[in-house]
This record gives C-alpha cells, sequence and structure tokens, in this order.
C-alpha cells in the first residue's frame, strides 16, 4: 500500500509540472516515445482544468478575455490543484488567489467578481430546501418577536463589497456593460430557493440585517444592527423580501 | 417589571405589515418547477479535453506566463471610469 501511494504522489505530482521525471510504475508498452505519450496526457488534465475553470468563472474569462484568463488558470491550478474529483466543485480558493496574485493589480474588483461567480456555484449546488411562507410569523406571539431568530435556506449567500459587483454581474447577464460604474460600492444576496439562483443587491442596511439573521442573531439584534447603518431601514418591506425571496426554513425563538 | 422597548412597537408593527403582504408576495415561489437531477451546468462534469486536444502543436501544461503581463482583453475594457475607459491601477487604486 505504501508503495502506491508513492507512485500515485509521483504521479500526480508531475502532472502539473512539465519538467519533472517520468513518475516511475509509467509504461507504454506500444509507445515508440513514452515521455511524449505521458506529456500527451499530462496536456489533456491541464486543458480540462483550464476548461474547468472557464465554466465555473464565465464572468471572469469574459472581463480578462482568453490569454489573461489561460495565464491566471494556469497559475492557479499549480498552486491549487483539484482536492475533489468533481470538477464542478472547483475553483473554491480563486478569489483569494486572484488577491494575492499581484497586490498592483489593474482589476481590482476582478477577486469579488470570482467571489460572486463562487457563490453562485455554491448555491446551485446547495442542498435543497424547503421555505417557509410570511405568515408563519403570524403564529408567533407578539411577546416572542424581538427573540426570533430564523432557519436559513442552505443556499443562501451574502457579499459585502467596496466594488460595483451587482452592475458587473448584471452587465454579464443582460450583455450592458454601459451602466457599471466603478466608484460604486454594491452588496448582494444570492439564493436558490427552488431550481434557479437569484441575485439581487442589498444595501447597507438591509445587508447588515441579513448578516445578522445568517448569524442566527434574534430579531431585535438584527433590526438594531439596521438601524445603526440607516434610521430609515424598513423592516417590514425587509421581513417581505427576506420570505419572498425563499430565505427562510424554520422559524425559533431565542 | 417589563419594559416596552421602541424597537418592539417597531417590529411588532413591521411584522403585521409584513404579513398584510403575504398575498402579494407568495405566487412568486408558489409556482413549483420540476428540478432535473443530476443534470449539471453545461460543460461542469464533462471531460473537457476533447477531440483534437492531444494533437495540439502547443503544449497548455507548459504555458508560462504571468497573467498581468497580458492587457486584459475582454469585457473589462467596457467598463466606465470617470476617465472614460477603463482605467489605469493609479486611477483605481486612488478612488478606492
Amino acid at each position: 500500500m505504501a508503495e502506491f501511494e508513492k507512485i500515485y504522489s509521483e504521479f500526480t505530482h508531475a502532472l502539473l509540472r512539465p519538467k519533472a521525471a517520468l513518475p516511475k510504475g509509467v509504461i507504454a508498452p506500444r509507445a515508440p516515445n513514452i515521455i511524449k505519450r505521458f506529456g500527451i496526457y499530462r496536456n489533456n488534465v491541464m486543458v480540462s482544468l483550464i476548461e474547468a475553470m472557464k465554466s465555473n468563472f464565465p464572468i471572469i474569462y469574459a472581463l480578462v478575455g482568453d490569454d489573461f484568463f489561460t495565464a491566471l488558470a494556469v497559475a492557479f491550478i499549480n498552486k491549487h490543484p483539484p482536492k475533489l474529483p468533481m470538477l464542478f466543485a472547483y475553483g473554491d480558493e480563486f478569489a483569494a488567489f486572484i488577491r494575492l496574485y499581484s497586490t498592483a493589480d489593474r482589476l481590482p474588483y476582478l477577486a469579488d467578481m470570482a467571489e460572486v461567480e463562487n457563490l453562485w456555484r455554491k448555491a446551485y449546488h446547495a442542498k435543497d430546501a424547503t421555505c417557509i411562507d410570511i405568515s408563519a410569523l403570524q403564529k408567533i406571539d407578539g411577546e416572542q418577536h424581538l427573540k426570533l431568530t430564523f432557519n436559513i435556506h442552505p443556499a443562501v449567500f451574502i457579499l459585502k463589497s467596496g466594488w460595483p459587483i451587482y452592475s458587473i454581474w448584471l452587465g454579464h447577464e443582460t450583455d450592458d456593460m454601459g451602466n457599471v460604474d466603478l466608484n460604486i460600492a454594491q452588496n448582494i444576496i444570492i439564493n436558490r430557493p427552488d431550481v434557479d439562483v437569484l441575485v439581487m443587491q442589498l444595501d447597507a442596511a438591509n445587508c447588515a440585517f441579513f448578516r445578522q439573521i445568517i448569524n442566527g442573531k434574534n430579531l431585535e439584534n438584527c433590526y438594531n444592527a439596521a438601524m445603526e447603518i440607516d434610521a430609515s431601514f424598513d423592516l417590514g418591506c425587509c421581513l417581505s423580501q427576506l420570505f419572498g425571496i425563499g430565505m427562510i426554513t424554520g422559524l425559533n425563538i431565542n | 417589571m417589563k419594559l416596552i422597548t421602541p424597537s418592539k412597537l417597531v417590529i411588532a408593527g413591521a411584522i403585521t405589515a409584513a404579513v398584510s403582504s403575504v398575498a402579494m408576495v407568495t405566487p412568486t415561489l408558489a409556482a413549483e418547477k420540476e428540478k432535473c437531477y443530476g443534470v449539471a451546468k453545461a460543460g461542469e462534469n464533462d471531460c473537457k479535453a476533447g477531440a483534437g486536444t492531444s494533437c495540439q502543436g502547443t503544449s497548455t501544461v507548459d504555458f508560462q506566463g504571468n497573467a498581468w503581463s497580458f492587457v486584459p482583453k475582454g469585457t473589462c475594457e467596457s467598463i466606465k471610469t470617470t476617465a472614460g475607459t477603463m482605467g489605469s491601477l493609479e486611477e483605481i487604486m486612488m478612488k478606492k
């Protein structure tokens, strides 16, 4: 077994490194040139992973174009080879990688956009859950309102950004980048209550409220967090939205 | 002794308002859709190397290059900054 693990580790090491020696145990009885043959396999692995990255990050690909994306993907793949045999789950560290790749990047919003796509993909593949209706609130005694906490749908994700991530996302959805202003900071919420992934913009107060809800804080704390940011925060409207986009799967009193 | 905090009154009112708007909100989610299990987003589970890849003249695995040495040529070019076109690094960083 130890011998197999050694072969396996040498093999995977050599797969992503063009200058690595031919791993032990690789044979090709009828191939005239085994190094070349292994090179073909190695090349196919890399092409597959680059294509997987293109599929998982279509907006990043569109933003920077083929050459730039390929160079970025190759560097990423070398640093973070897949940990799972499922390519749809590949690329979790891409946003962090882009952020570290260069401290003086030309496209400072790129890392946040990679995170948008990462969360979209997580929402898409998240566990299904049944949302509850806002009428469930009617059954809660008025005395308990402040202590309400919420069970959140597993496909809900929030991202706070210093860049116009929603406008950039929408620009790619609608094929119209005319309305992106880089001076604007935006937050988004992503959910997949049913089949389709929803991406919506959140203002600062709603973002603070939703973050507290997700962190399991009770309604009083969530409300206060939002009011600190914007005294005109509309709780009724926010609650309608919370249930309306299928974020809630259950209620508790804490 | 029980204190009624201002937030308690506001929250009670908001819940009443939100619940009364229920008829408006629910129909969007009521329509159940059929989920096709096991169908991945296009391309996600495929081997993407595809026909002919092995015979490419250049090897992708040997590809070297710092991404930042390339000029990004994509939709980022159409993002307007106050300068009118895709801003230089300095311009964008100063605004942040």
